[in-house]
């Protein structure tokens, strides 16, 4: 419960800020934009015609729900990768900010344990990663529904997965924050852990590249633990468009991101159990 | 225990479970490029074997009569062939790469066809036959035809003698109008088959000793592998078929390869290529190299994972000065998955 009540501090400080604010006008902005200029009215109008006349008019006529299929891999994959970036740049500095000379004395003062506070910074900063790509995708499946009468779940849920995406990211910038308390360090240390995820997607490729030696070896073993993102967004655009999945696959996926970052958390809270302050 | 070492205790745990949880399984990534000895030289059973099979050169081959040779490579030389291979079917039947083919071979033409032919004839090609040689001037079989029926092979039992121990038969021309045969016999341990008695009366003296030796195809020292051989740049070529500027190319910078195949449990294949200009030489390494590469890139990014996994067991070795290297190192298991069809078809048909 502590941990919550740091979580529920950090987004009423998150709420103070002006990136998300920003972040909030400008997703409201492009969903508004797209409610009043997109004419998707024109898609399910053939099946209408086919359904008054009793047959098609023609042959290569698509269902709404199949012709925004693409709509909605395109807007996950853009919540994905998009929600990644601002997220590192945006959340870089609420870790440093929780370590300033001055507050953690304070909140150390409280009645909360040290894994709490980490614990509940880590929590925050996910719940506001997930509102913001829930947000967005929910917004889209709205006006797309208004438009199409295609009403899906899906892409929400896929938004869950850039959610689950960024957790590991922030972990590790959560992490690197209690050896060196700096933003810039840890928004490098998310933008590296991306670059790494991207590695990590396409590692076979890559090792099969290059010959045997230290440099290869290090490869290996830095991609194999590093959760593949590029497999997270393509399974977070293959949910949002009702394309094919694997169920088992995105569920092993989604469990070895998880252990990823608790296994940084636990690195993060080893750390900050040893620091004095 | 520090409960502080818990957490530390807890995170290894945990990025051993991601790693496991993300990765496994992982598409191609089922075999890696085995680390097998490459046949570079006679180890110490094929020095025996290569031993073993030297014999004396015939008593009226004059001052030369206390030279000894291996009459296959001797015949194998007799045309001043550039190219020729070997194929130890002896000891390649008895590997396991054998035993697969050889399920592969009763699956595609069945038991009875072809081997049981030969077998009635008195060869059994899976027990008598020791070597097999190919060259443009025909083939050469090494091994006991004691108990071989001739008469039924070659439609006559005798041949006109040549030499101290070789028969030539002329084998009547196919019905078809196909070219003549002509099998020439070396006492009833070697068969060579060629397409005039010329050939066989070189083959004859090449294995006697008599007249001027060929320049030798193949040395004792080089028959070392399952498989062995040498091919010039022009057969090379040839036998690629590409453009001719791209031939014209190869042959400029490879003169010569020998090639060395290992199958006593994993497949190892070396191409030594040789050339007279290094730098041409460095040149195709890179083209070979950059190709395997691209290659296996490109079947990675199409989703063929078996061409992939394939091409990564070739390696191109860097160029030393006028020679370079091509090495497949191919696992058992990766050939047992590729041959697998042939055990299910022969299951099928029992």
């Amino acid at each position: 419960m502590r941990a919550i009540a740091v979580a529920l501090d950090l987004l009423r400080e998150a709420a103070a800020r002006r990136w998300f604010l920003a972040l909030g006008l400008a997703l409201t902005g492009i969903l508004m934009l797209l409610l009043t200029s997109l004419r998707l009215e024109v898609v399910d109008g053939a099946l209408a015609a086919t359904r008054l006349f009793g047959q098609p008019l023609y042959h290569d006529i698509q269902a709404a729900d199949v012709a925004l299929r693409p709509v909605f891999r395109v807007a996950s994959q853009i919540v994905f990768w998009g929600g990644l970036c601002f997220g590192v740049l945006s959340c870089a500095d609420f870790a440093p900010a929780l370590l300033s000379p001055g507050r953690i004395e304070h909140l150390l003062s409280l009645p909360v344990r040290r894994w709490e506070l980490l614990a509940g910074t880590f929590l925050g900063v996910l719940a506001l990663a997930l509102s913001g790509a829930v947000y967005a995708s929910a917004g889209l499946v709205l006006v797309l529904g208004a438009k199409t009468g295609v009403w899906t779940g899906w892409p929400v849920l896929s938004a869950a997965l850039a959610a689950v995406a960024f957790g590991s990211i922030y972990a590790g910038m959560l992490a690197v924050t209690v050896w060196v308390r700096s933003a810039a360090l840890s928004a490098a240390a998310g933008a590296s852990l991306i670059v790494l995820g991207l590695l990590a997607t396409h590692r076979i490729a890559m090792l099969d590249l290059m010959g045997r030696g230290v440099g290869r070896a290090l490869f290996a073993g830095l991609t194999a633990v590093v959760p593949p993102l590029g497999r997270l967004a393509d399974a977070a655009g293959a949910l949002a468009s009702s394309g094919p999945l694997a169920p088992g696959g995105l569920v092993r996926l989604l469990a070895g991101t998880v252990a990823f970052s608790a296994a940084l958390l636990a690195v993060a809270v080893w750390r900050f159990d040893r620091r004095d302050f | 225990m520090d409960r502080r070492w818990l957490w530390l205790l807890a995170a290894a745990f945990l990025v051993i479970a991601a790693a496991w949880l993300v990765r496994i399984p992982e598409a191609g990534s089922t075999f890696a490029r085995p680390d097998v000895e490459m046949p570079r030289q006679l180890r110490p059973a094929e020095r025996e074997r290569m031993l073993s099979r030297l014999k004396p050169v015939t008593p009226d081959a004059g001052p030369r009569r206390t030279e000894v040779r291996d009459p296959m490579l001797a015949a194998l030389s007799a045309g001043s062939s550039g190219s020729g291979v070997v194929l130890e079917v002896n000891a390649l039947r008895n590997s396991p790469l054998g035993e697969l083919l050889l399920q592969c071979l009763a699956a595609r033409e069945g038991r009875g066809n072809a081997l049981q032919a030969l077998q009635r004839m008195g060869i059994d090609p899976l027990r008598d036959v020791d070597r097999l040689g190919i060259t443009e001037h025909g083939i050469v079989v090494s091994g006991d035809f004691r108990r071989a029926d001739w008469q039924g092979l070659l439609g006559s039992a005798t041949g006109s003698p040549y030499g101290d121990r070789g028969q030539i038969t002329t084998v009547d021309p196919r019905a078809d109008g196909g070219a003549s045969l002509v099998a020439t016999r070396w006492g009833d341990s070697l068969l060579h088959l060629g397409e005039s008695e010329e050939d066989g009366r070189r083959v004859l003296d090449a294995v006697e000793g008599r007249g001027t030796p060929p320049k030798p195809l193949l040395s004792p020292e080089q028959s070392y592998g399952e498989l062995y051989g040498v091919v010039s740049g022009e057969d090379l070529a040839k036998t690629l078929g590409g453009p001719e500027a791209w031939n014209t190319a190869l042959v400029e910078a490879a003169s010569k390869v020998e090639v060395h195949l290992d199958a006593r449990r994993d497949v190892a294949l070396v191409a030594d290529v040789s050339g007279d200009d290094g730098r041409k030489l460095e040149d195709l390494g890179k083209t070979l190299g950059g190709a395997l590469a691209l290659a296996r890139a490109e079947a990675r990014a199409k989703g063929d994972a078996d061409a992939a996994e394939l091409l990564g067991f070739a390696r191109v070795a860097p160029s030393h000065g006028t020679s370079l290297s091509v090495e497949v190192a191919l696992p058992l298991e990766a050939v047992a998955k590729r041959l697998a069809f042939c055990r299910q078809n022969a299951d099928a048909g029992r």
